[in-house]
Protein backbone atom coordinates (compact mmCIF):
# COMPACT_ATOMS: atom_id res chain seq x y z
CA UNK A 1 0.00 0.00 0.00
CA UNK A 2 2.86 2.57 0.95
CA UNK A 3 4.84 1.50 -2.24
CA UNK A 4 1.37 2.14 -4.14
CA UNK A 5 1.23 5.67 -2.74
CA UNK A 6 4.59 6.15 -3.38
CA UNK A 7 4.88 5.00 -6.77
CA UNK A 8 1.33 7.35 -7.41
CA UNK A 9 3.70 10.41 -5.78
CA UNK A 10 6.93 9.56 -8.30
CA UNK A 11 4.44 9.35 -11.52
CA UNK A 12 2.89 12.80 -10.41
CA UNK A 13 6.24 14.49 -10.12
CA UNK A 14 7.08 12.62 -13.78
CA UNK A 15 4.04 13.68 -15.19
CA UNK A 16 4.95 17.27 -13.95
CA UNK A 17 8.25 17.64 -15.01
CA UNK A 18 7.62 16.05 -18.26
CA UNK A 19 5.39 19.01 -18.76
CA UNK A 20 7.23 21.53 -17.82
CA UNK A 21 9.68 20.22 -20.21
CA UNK A 22 7.22 20.21 -23.31
CA UNK A 23 6.40 23.92 -22.38
CA UNK A 24 10.21 24.93 -22.11
CA UNK A 25 10.47 23.32 -25.63
CA UNK A 26 7.30 25.19 -27.26
CA UNK A 27 8.97 28.19 -25.79
CA UNK A 28 12.59 27.59 -27.31
CA UNK A 29 13.18 29.89 -30.57
CA UNK A 30 16.22 27.81 -31.50
CA UNK A 31 15.33 25.85 -35.21
CA UNK A 32 16.02 22.23 -34.58
CA UNK A 33 17.71 20.27 -36.83
CA UNK A 34 15.15 17.35 -38.10
CA UNK A 35 17.68 14.63 -38.55
CA UNK A 36 15.67 12.47 -41.10
CA UNK A 37 15.93 11.29 -44.52
CA UNK A 38 14.63 13.33 -46.87
CA UNK A 39 12.56 11.44 -50.14
CA UNK A 40 15.32 10.01 -52.06
CA UNK A 41 16.01 11.13 -56.04
CA UNK A 42 14.64 8.20 -57.86
CA UNK A 43 16.33 7.42 -61.27
CA UNK A 44 13.21 6.58 -63.51
CA UNK A 45 13.59 4.98 -67.03
CA UNK A 46 13.82 7.41 -70.09
CA UNK A 47 11.80 4.86 -72.32
CA UNK A 48 8.58 5.04 -69.56
CA UNK A 49 6.37 7.47 -68.37
CA UNK A 50 7.84 8.81 -64.96
CA UNK A 51 6.46 10.16 -61.78
CA UNK A 52 4.94 13.07 -63.29
CA UNK A 53 3.11 12.69 -66.13
CA UNK A 54 0.62 15.51 -68.31
CA UNK A 55 -0.92 15.77 -71.90
CA UNK A 56 2.43 16.92 -73.68
CA UNK A 57 5.92 16.33 -74.78
CA UNK A 58 7.52 13.92 -72.28
CA UNK A 59 10.95 12.18 -72.30
CA UNK A 60 9.48 8.63 -73.51
CA UNK A 61 8.16 10.39 -76.19
CA UNK A 62 11.03 12.46 -76.63
CA UNK A 63 13.35 8.71 -76.86
CA UNK A 64 10.54 7.25 -79.06
CA UNK A 65 10.44 9.74 -81.82
CA UNK A 66 13.89 10.21 -82.24
CA UNK A 67 14.85 6.39 -82.45
CA UNK A 68 11.99 6.02 -84.85
CA UNK A 69 13.40 9.23 -87.21
CA UNK A 70 17.04 8.08 -86.78
CA UNK A 71 15.89 4.30 -87.80
CA UNK A 72 13.72 5.32 -90.46
CA UNK A 73 16.67 7.39 -91.85
CA UNK A 74 18.99 5.24 -91.70
CA UNK A 75 16.64 3.23 -93.68
CA UNK A 76 16.23 5.56 -96.85
CA UNK A 77 18.81 4.97 -99.50
CA UNK A 78 18.97 8.75 -100.62
CA UNK A 79 20.38 9.61 -97.12
CA UNK A 80 22.09 6.50 -95.96
CA UNK A 81 23.67 4.91 -98.82
CA UNK A 82 25.00 7.48 -101.65
CA UNK A 83 28.52 7.95 -102.27
CA UNK A 84 29.70 9.94 -101.64
CA UNK A 85 28.07 10.16 -98.04
CA UNK A 86 25.96 13.26 -97.77
CA UNK A 87 26.61 16.12 -95.82
CA UNK A 88 23.71 17.00 -93.70
CA UNK A 89 22.70 20.17 -91.29
CA UNK A 90 21.37 19.15 -88.05
CA UNK A 91 20.21 21.46 -85.53
CA UNK A 92 16.83 23.29 -84.00
CA UNK A 93 17.31 26.86 -86.23
CA UNK A 94 14.41 25.46 -88.55
CA UNK A 95 12.72 23.59 -86.14
CA UNK A 96 9.66 25.14 -85.08
CA UNK A 97 7.61 24.87 -81.98
CA UNK A 98 4.04 25.93 -82.76
CA UNK A 99 2.46 23.71 -80.10
CA UNK A 100 0.85 24.82 -76.51
CA UNK A 101 3.67 23.28 -74.56
CA UNK A 102 6.73 24.76 -73.79
CA UNK A 103 9.35 22.64 -75.01
CA UNK A 104 13.26 23.35 -75.38
CA UNK A 105 13.85 21.90 -79.12
CA UNK A 106 17.07 21.14 -79.00
CA UNK A 107 16.19 18.24 -76.50
CA UNK A 108 14.84 16.55 -79.57
CA UNK A 109 17.45 17.50 -82.14
CA UNK A 110 20.70 16.77 -80.50
CA UNK A 111 19.40 13.27 -79.52
CA UNK A 112 18.58 13.13 -82.94
CA UNK A 113 21.76 14.42 -84.40
CA UNK A 114 24.56 12.54 -81.52
CA UNK A 115 22.47 9.38 -82.44
CA UNK A 116 22.00 9.53 -86.23
CA UNK A 117 25.75 10.67 -86.18
CA UNK A 118 26.51 7.49 -84.19
CA UNK A 119 24.72 4.95 -86.47
CA UNK A 120 25.28 6.76 -89.51
CA UNK A 121 29.07 5.89 -89.24
CA UNK A 122 30.50 7.65 -92.13
CA UNK A 123 27.17 7.11 -94.26
CA UNK A 124 25.97 10.43 -93.53
CA UNK A 125 28.45 13.43 -92.79
CA UNK A 126 27.17 15.90 -90.10
CA UNK A 127 28.40 19.66 -90.55
CA UNK A 128 27.85 21.80 -88.10
CA UNK A 129 25.89 25.52 -88.78
CA UNK A 130 25.93 26.15 -84.47
CA UNK A 131 29.99 26.00 -84.68
CA UNK A 132 30.27 27.79 -88.13
CA UNK A 133 31.20 31.66 -86.28
CA UNK A 134 34.35 29.38 -83.77
CA UNK A 135 35.82 27.79 -86.68
CA UNK A 136 36.15 30.79 -88.97
CA UNK A 137 38.23 32.12 -85.74
CA UNK A 138 40.54 29.47 -85.98
CA UNK A 139 40.84 29.48 -89.45
CA UNK A 140 41.95 33.06 -89.40
CA UNK A 141 44.31 32.31 -86.93
CA UNK A 142 45.71 29.60 -88.60
CA UNK A 143 45.94 31.61 -91.42
CA UNK A 144 47.19 34.41 -90.68
CA UNK A 145 49.95 32.48 -89.03
CA UNK A 146 49.19 32.69 -85.46
CA UNK A 147 48.64 28.91 -84.66
CA UNK A 148 50.29 26.36 -87.31
CA UNK A 149 48.07 24.25 -89.20
CA UNK A 150 47.23 21.50 -86.98
CA UNK A 151 47.06 17.93 -88.29
CA UNK A 152 44.77 18.23 -90.75
CA UNK A 153 45.89 20.64 -93.11
CA UNK A 154 43.72 23.74 -94.66
CA UNK A 155 40.41 23.99 -96.63
CA UNK A 156 39.63 26.45 -99.02
CA UNK A 157 36.41 26.96 -97.33
CA UNK A 158 34.46 25.30 -94.25
CA UNK A 159 32.11 22.32 -95.39
CA UNK A 160 28.63 22.55 -97.39
CA UNK A 161 26.07 20.46 -96.99
CA UNK A 162 23.36 18.65 -99.27
CA UNK A 163 20.71 18.49 -96.55
CA UNK A 164 19.27 20.29 -93.52
CA UNK A 165 16.68 19.25 -91.01
CA UNK A 166 13.51 20.90 -90.95
CA UNK A 167 10.30 20.55 -88.69
CA UNK A 168 7.54 21.51 -86.63
CA UNK A 169 5.50 20.82 -83.40
CA UNK A 170 2.16 21.48 -83.92
CA UNK A 171 -1.12 20.44 -81.22
CA UNK A 172 -4.56 21.02 -80.95
CA UNK A 173 -6.60 20.82 -77.65
CA UNK A 174 -10.00 20.50 -76.32
CA UNK A 175 -10.41 21.34 -72.79
CA UNK A 176 -13.36 20.97 -70.52
CA UNK A 177 -14.87 23.31 -68.01
CA UNK A 178 -13.79 20.59 -64.79
CA UNK A 179 -10.41 21.24 -66.28
CA UNK A 180 -9.87 17.88 -68.90
CA UNK A 181 -7.50 18.07 -71.54
CA UNK A 182 -7.30 16.42 -74.85
CA UNK A 183 -4.79 17.29 -76.54
CA UNK A 184 -3.16 16.23 -80.75
CA UNK A 185 0.83 16.81 -80.76
CA UNK A 186 2.04 16.15 -84.26
CA UNK A 187 6.20 16.25 -84.57
CA UNK A 188 6.58 16.41 -88.44
CA UNK A 189 10.41 16.38 -89.40
CA UNK A 190 11.34 16.89 -93.34
CA UNK A 191 15.29 16.71 -94.81
CA UNK A 192 15.22 19.49 -97.38
CA UNK A 193 17.72 19.28 -100.33
CA UNK A 194 19.82 22.78 -99.88
CA UNK A 195 20.36 23.19 -103.84
CA UNK A 196 16.73 22.52 -105.39
CA UNK A 197 14.68 22.94 -102.04
CA UNK A 198 12.85 19.46 -102.51
CA UNK A 199 12.17 17.54 -99.21
CA UNK A 200 14.40 14.01 -99.87
CA UNK A 201 13.25 12.69 -96.64
CA UNK A 202 9.86 13.20 -94.37
CA UNK A 203 8.50 11.38 -91.27
CA UNK A 204 6.07 12.40 -88.40
CA UNK A 205 5.27 10.73 -84.66
CA UNK A 206 1.91 12.01 -83.47
CA UNK A 207 0.16 11.37 -80.08
CA UNK A 208 -2.87 12.45 -78.38
CA UNK A 209 -3.31 11.94 -74.38
CA UNK A 210 -6.03 13.41 -72.25
CA UNK A 211 -5.68 13.61 -68.59
CA UNK A 212 -8.15 15.41 -65.93
CA UNK A 213 -5.49 18.51 -64.95
CA UNK A 214 -2.41 19.84 -66.86
CA UNK A 215 1.37 19.49 -65.25
CA UNK A 216 3.55 22.70 -66.04
CA UNK A 217 6.17 22.01 -68.80
CA UNK A 218 9.54 23.66 -68.24
CA UNK B 1 -55.31 -19.57 -56.18
CA UNK B 2 -51.34 -19.81 -56.82
CA UNK B 3 -50.26 -23.45 -56.25
CA UNK B 4 -46.98 -24.75 -55.30
CA UNK B 5 -47.28 -27.41 -58.61
CA UNK B 6 -48.78 -24.39 -60.95
CA UNK B 7 -45.75 -22.10 -60.55
CA UNK B 8 -43.12 -25.20 -60.58
CA UNK B 9 -44.79 -25.89 -64.31
CA UNK B 10 -44.66 -22.40 -64.67
CA UNK B 11 -41.13 -22.26 -63.90
CA UNK B 12 -40.07 -25.46 -66.09
CA UNK B 13 -42.27 -23.61 -69.29
CA UNK B 14 -40.52 -21.14 -69.01
CA UNK B 15 -36.94 -22.58 -68.90
CA UNK B 16 -37.69 -24.62 -71.47
CA UNK B 17 -38.52 -21.65 -73.81
CA UNK B 18 -35.52 -20.59 -72.45
CA UNK B 19 -33.42 -23.55 -74.09
CA UNK B 20 -35.47 -23.12 -77.32
CA UNK B 21 -33.84 -20.01 -77.43
CA UNK B 22 -30.67 -20.33 -76.98
CA UNK B 23 -31.49 -23.33 -79.52
CA UNK B 24 -32.76 -20.88 -81.85
CA UNK B 25 -30.16 -17.88 -82.00
CA UNK B 26 -26.99 -19.05 -81.37
CA UNK B 27 -24.78 -16.55 -80.16
CA UNK B 28 -22.37 -15.41 -82.87
CA UNK B 29 -19.19 -13.47 -81.59
CA UNK B 30 -17.38 -11.00 -83.99
CA UNK B 31 -13.80 -11.96 -85.64
CA UNK B 32 -11.46 -12.14 -84.78
CA UNK B 33 -12.56 -15.00 -82.43
CA UNK B 34 -9.12 -16.26 -80.39
CA UNK B 35 -8.75 -19.46 -78.74
CA UNK B 36 -6.04 -18.85 -76.29
CA UNK B 37 -5.48 -23.16 -76.09
CA UNK B 38 -5.08 -23.41 -79.47
CA UNK B 39 -2.25 -20.76 -79.48
CA UNK B 40 -0.40 -21.83 -76.53
CA UNK B 41 -0.11 -25.39 -77.93
CA UNK B 42 1.83 -23.56 -81.42
CA UNK B 43 4.56 -22.76 -79.01
CA UNK B 44 4.75 -26.03 -78.18
CA UNK B 45 4.53 -27.37 -81.50
CA UNK B 46 6.63 -24.70 -83.21
CA UNK B 47 9.58 -25.96 -84.82
CA UNK B 48 13.10 -25.75 -83.29
CA UNK B 49 15.15 -22.75 -84.39
CA UNK B 50 17.64 -20.60 -82.78
CA UNK B 51 17.04 -20.09 -79.18
CA UNK B 52 19.05 -17.93 -76.45
CA UNK B 53 20.23 -19.64 -74.38
CA UNK B 54 21.54 -19.03 -71.06
CA UNK B 55 25.47 -19.57 -69.78
CA UNK B 56 23.94 -21.54 -66.56
CA UNK B 57 22.04 -24.61 -68.91
CA UNK B 58 18.53 -24.18 -67.01
CA UNK B 59 19.00 -20.91 -65.12
CA UNK B 60 16.28 -19.49 -68.17
CA UNK B 61 14.50 -21.14 -70.33
CA UNK B 62 15.70 -21.13 -73.65
CA UNK B 63 14.06 -17.88 -75.82
CA UNK B 64 13.35 -18.67 -79.18
CA UNK B 65 14.93 -15.83 -81.78
CA UNK B 66 13.14 -14.32 -84.87
CA UNK B 67 10.30 -14.39 -82.44
CA UNK B 68 7.48 -12.01 -81.06
CA UNK B 69 7.42 -12.56 -77.21
CA UNK B 70 4.37 -10.64 -75.39
CA UNK B 71 6.36 -10.82 -72.02
CA UNK B 72 3.67 -8.89 -70.22
CA UNK B 73 1.55 -10.61 -67.92
CA UNK B 74 -1.34 -8.17 -68.04
CA UNK B 75 -2.06 -8.77 -71.80
CA UNK B 76 -0.83 -12.35 -72.23
CA UNK B 77 -3.91 -13.77 -72.62
CA UNK B 78 -5.40 -10.71 -74.86
CA UNK B 79 -3.28 -10.01 -77.38
CA UNK B 80 -2.13 -13.22 -80.31
CA UNK B 81 0.83 -12.57 -82.26
CA UNK B 82 -1.14 -13.34 -85.92
CA UNK B 83 2.68 -13.53 -87.49
CA UNK B 84 5.70 -11.59 -87.79
CA UNK B 85 8.78 -11.40 -90.37
CA UNK B 86 12.04 -9.61 -91.21
CA UNK B 87 13.30 -8.26 -94.27
CA UNK B 88 16.25 -6.08 -95.40
CA UNK B 89 15.47 -2.49 -96.28
CA UNK B 90 17.14 -0.97 -99.57
CA UNK B 91 20.22 0.22 -97.16
CA UNK B 92 20.88 -3.30 -95.90
CA UNK B 93 19.37 -2.34 -92.23
CA UNK B 94 16.54 -5.01 -91.19
CA UNK B 95 12.72 -4.66 -90.97
CA UNK B 96 11.02 -6.03 -88.64
CA UNK B 97 6.88 -6.26 -88.14
CA UNK B 98 4.53 -8.26 -85.98
CA UNK B 99 1.31 -8.30 -86.48
CA UNK B 100 -1.31 -8.47 -83.01
CA UNK B 101 -4.55 -9.19 -82.65
CA UNK B 102 -6.65 -7.53 -79.77
CA UNK B 103 -8.82 -10.78 -78.98
CA UNK B 104 -10.56 -8.39 -76.28
CA UNK B 105 -13.58 -5.95 -76.29
CA UNK B 106 -12.12 -3.35 -75.04
CA UNK B 107 -9.25 -1.23 -76.75
CA UNK B 108 -5.72 -1.87 -75.95
CA UNK B 109 -2.70 -0.11 -75.75
CA UNK B 110 0.52 -1.75 -76.00
CA UNK B 111 4.65 -1.35 -76.70
CA UNK B 112 6.80 -3.35 -78.79
CA UNK B 113 11.06 -3.12 -78.77
CA UNK B 114 13.52 -5.02 -80.94
CA UNK B 115 16.53 -6.55 -79.85
CA UNK B 116 18.88 -7.21 -82.86
CA UNK B 117 21.44 -9.94 -82.87
CA UNK B 118 24.25 -10.44 -84.30
CA UNK B 119 25.19 -14.06 -85.29
CA UNK B 120 26.82 -14.67 -82.56
CA UNK B 121 24.14 -13.35 -80.08
CA UNK B 122 25.62 -10.41 -79.32
CA UNK B 123 23.76 -7.18 -79.38
CA UNK B 124 24.49 -5.55 -82.71
CA UNK B 125 23.15 -2.22 -81.32
CA UNK B 126 21.15 -0.74 -78.81
CA UNK B 127 17.41 -1.95 -78.32
CA UNK B 128 14.89 0.11 -79.74
CA UNK B 129 12.85 2.36 -78.04
CA UNK B 130 9.18 1.01 -76.81
CA UNK B 131 6.57 1.61 -79.62
CA UNK B 132 3.46 1.93 -79.15
CA UNK B 133 0.74 -0.01 -80.74
CA UNK B 134 -3.41 0.97 -80.17
CA UNK B 135 -5.55 -1.85 -80.94
CA UNK B 136 -9.16 -1.00 -81.30
CA UNK B 137 -11.46 -3.68 -79.99
CA UNK B 138 -10.69 -7.21 -81.78
CA UNK B 139 -8.57 -5.35 -84.43
CA UNK B 140 -5.51 -6.25 -85.79
CA UNK B 141 -2.41 -3.91 -85.50
CA UNK B 142 1.33 -3.61 -86.80
CA UNK B 143 4.35 -3.21 -84.78
CA UNK B 144 7.44 -2.62 -86.63
CA UNK B 145 11.03 -1.37 -86.38
CA UNK B 146 13.88 -0.56 -88.39
CA UNK B 147 17.63 -1.71 -87.00
CA UNK B 148 20.32 0.55 -87.83
CA UNK B 149 22.97 -2.14 -87.95
CA UNK B 150 23.10 -3.64 -91.16
CA UNK B 151 24.90 -6.95 -92.29
CA UNK B 152 25.89 -7.50 -88.63
CA UNK B 153 22.07 -7.87 -87.58
CA UNK B 154 21.28 -11.74 -88.37
CA UNK B 155 18.48 -12.28 -85.58
CA UNK B 156 16.14 -10.74 -83.51
CA UNK B 157 13.71 -10.86 -80.72
CA UNK B 158 10.69 -8.57 -79.94
CA UNK B 159 9.02 -7.71 -76.86
CA UNK B 160 5.69 -6.76 -76.41
CA UNK B 161 4.22 -4.86 -72.81
CA UNK B 162 1.41 -3.57 -72.14
CA UNK B 163 1.38 0.05 -72.87
CA UNK B 164 2.47 2.67 -69.86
Amino acid sequence: MIETRSARRLTGRLAAAGLLLVAAGACQTTAQVENASGTPTAYQDVNSPGLVQGVGIEAQDIVSMTDVMMRDMMSNPQLANRQPSPRVILDSQYFQNQSAQRLNLNTIVDRLRSGLLRAANGRMLFVSREAAEMVEKERQLKREGVTDVGTTGLTQAQAGADYRLTGRISSTEARRSDGVIDRYNLINFEMIDLENGLIVWSNFYEFRKGAQDDVVYQ
Amino acid sequence: MWSISNAARLAAAGGALALLAACAQPKIEPRPVCDMEAYKQSFANAPEGEVLVPPVPGSVSPMPLNTVNVTDQAIIQKVIVQASNAGRTPTGTVEVWARLVNCTDFPLHVEGRTNFLTASQAPAEQPTAWTRVMLPARSIGTYSAKSIATDQVATYLVEIREGQ
